[in-house]
């Protein structure tokens, strides 16, 4: 399985699929720092899992 | 725990396969040199397939077993490290050379009769290993209603919690099979897409943890406290590391992906799926158990479920990371297994045997021994499944040095090659036997299933040669 051809939604799907991974994880680090409370961190998260299933079909298209 | 097993299951069995992974083409024939990928194919793929829901069983259960933080840090790393050797240094180079399935090598040395019964076998341990998954999914239905509306299983648990927790089994069961039925390209692609974000919620469940028990002192958190019976040494954690998926390296199951690779090196991308999903993945979720054990003071012989234990570190986003995992692994496994069915029972229809699978996965899903002892049933899994790939060893490296056939049921055309049989099935229940699995034990003494895969295999590949060697000796003096 590879990334396949670049189509006009590629880089915008990449944009938001990145956002979408650092939102899972940048957010327990700040609760992990003291800087977010937890059920923030929470709804951050799923948002973040939802833009991510947006995003990786048209970002990591399979041969 | 691996997930990629279902895209072996049934090779060889079933003409048409609908997957759309590596391995699922050129079944009876050498992988061509226009076929064949470089690395990058297979350290994706690797990385996603190892990342499943039963991980989140695998690292509570060292804690329940009181294994100590050197253990688990180095202990995992060495055995992860050793399972990754030896898929580059024995699965690869054979893989490279022979280019073919497991299941066409085995038919070609064991005889397409044996290769039916090696399906049998692979089906219903899927069955099981499915319905692990599907208990591990079920976990995470729970925290979706009020508290108490379904109990939910611990580690002492075998039995079903109540009605609700088995028409949750039922549910999430019927709508595997269900997609199943449909086949699992979309499931496939899902897991796919799953896999980097999968990995970061384990992740985030432990930072989340170190975050609530206000340290990140990990080795001190993995520290048993003083007093803990150590049901799990040093050794039997390298052990499990290195053989969790014993079926797949010395077994050999893995030909049908690394058939593919360019060069054996592809056998390194094995190190993205153990270190990730072996190693980061199983120390996360421990993490997980030891806050509920030291701040919830839940007792660690018990354990607490995963769905709530991830609901609580990271919310709707961890559940839907359990669904997922046990959903993407269990589903094509149960696709697979009904293949294997299929060609078990050749008049049985592809609807029906699925539904078959399913049916089983469920039954097995709702009582959550399996899921409860997944360590003992890997242990299992890999001990009668291992063995095949001391005889391919041998066929591979050592047939014409000890003057045996090579390929010798595709030269005598037999359906089962009796030395193969006889090779294969007598140290598997010898080893078997010293279990606490086995209903009768003569030793006197128990083994974890979890050391056996290695002696069993050797075992096999010797009893191969001298079985081997004796049977043409019978043949020429019969001559």
């Amino acid at each position: 399985m590879t990334t396949s051809e670049k189509s006009p939604s590629h880089t915008p799907a990449k944009v938001v699929g990145l956002a979408a991974l650092a939102g899972t994880i940048l957010p327990p680090v700040a609760f992990l720092c003291g800087v977010m409370p937890l059920d923030t961190v929470k709804g951050i998260m799923l948002v973040s899992t939802i833009l991510w299933f947006v995003a990786a079909p048209w970002w990591m298209k399979v041969d | 725990m691996t997930s990629h097993e279902y895209e072996h299951a049934g090779q060889g069995m079933v003409d048409e396969v609908e997957s759309p992974a590596v391995g699922s083409e050129y079944e009876r024939e050498r992988v061509p040199e226009s076929a064949l990928k470089g690395p990058s194919a297979f350290w994706g793929m690797y990385a996603g397939e190892h990342t499943a829901g039963t991980e989140f069983m695998i690292g509570p259960l060292f804690v329940k077993w009181g294994a100590d933080a050197f253990s688990l840090i180095v202990g995992l790393l060495i055995g992860n490290l050793l399972a990754v050797l030896t898929w580059r240094y024995l699965t690869a180079p054979i893989a490279c050379s022979e280019r073919l399935t497991l299941y066409y090598k085995m038919e070609k040395i064991a005889g397409r009769g044996l290769v039916t019964v090696y399906n049998l076998a692979n089906g219903l341990l899927f069955c099981f290993l499915a319905g692990s998954m599907i208990t591990v999914s079920a976990t995470a239905v729970g925290p979706f209603f009020p508290a108490g509306t379904i109990a939910m299983p611990t580690f002492s648990s075998t039995m079903p919690t109540g009605p609700a927790w088995i028409a949750s089994c039922i549910v999430i069961g019927a709508a595997m099979t269900f997609v199943a039925l449909k086949g699992y390209d979309v499931v496939a692609l899902v897991g796919h897409y799953s896999a980097p974000w999968m990995f970061l919620i384990f992740l985030a469940c432990a930072v989340v943890t170190l975050g609530k028990l206000g340290t990140t002192d990990v080795w001190a958190l993995l520290t048993p406290p003083p007093g803990t019976e150590q049901s799990i040494s040093f050794v039997g954690i390298v052990l499990f590391a290195w053989f969790c998926n014993a079926a797949m390296h010395i077994g050999m199951a893995d030909l049908s992906v690394l058939r593919f690779a360019k060069k054996p090196s592809a056998g390194w991308a094995s190190a993205a799926g153990m270190f990730l999903g072996h190693y980061v993945a199983w120390i996360c979720a421990a993490l997980l158990l030891i806050y509920w054990v030291k701040e919830k003071g839940v007792n660690p012989q018990e354990g607490k479920d995963p769905g709530t234990m991830v609901n609580d570190a990271v919310g709707w986003a961890g559940l839907v990371c359990i669904i997922i995992a046990g959903w993407t692994t269990a589903n094509p496994t149960i696709y697979r297994a009904g293949l294997a069915f299929q060609g078990v029972l050749p008049g049985l229809s592809r609807t029906g045997a699925t539904l078959l699978a399913g049916a089983v996965c469920i039954a097995a899903g709702i009582f959550p021994a399996f899921a409860m002892r997944l360590l003992d049933f890997v242990g299992v899994y890999g001990t009668i499944l291992a063995p095949v790939g001391g005889l391919i060893v041998v066929d591979h490296f050592l047939a014409d040095l000890v003057g045996i056939d090579r390929d010798p049921a595709a030269k005598s055309g037999e359906s089962v090659n009796m030395a193969v049989l006889i090779a294969w099935l007598v140290p598997v229940l010898i080893g078997l036997s010293m279990t606490a699995v086995s209903p009768v034990n003569p030793w006197g003494f128990e083994v974890p299933p979890w050391y056996l895969p290695l002696p069993c295999t050797m075992a096999c590949g010797i009893l191969y040669i001298l079985l081997s060697k004796f049977a043409s000796g019978r043949a020429a003096a019969a001559a």
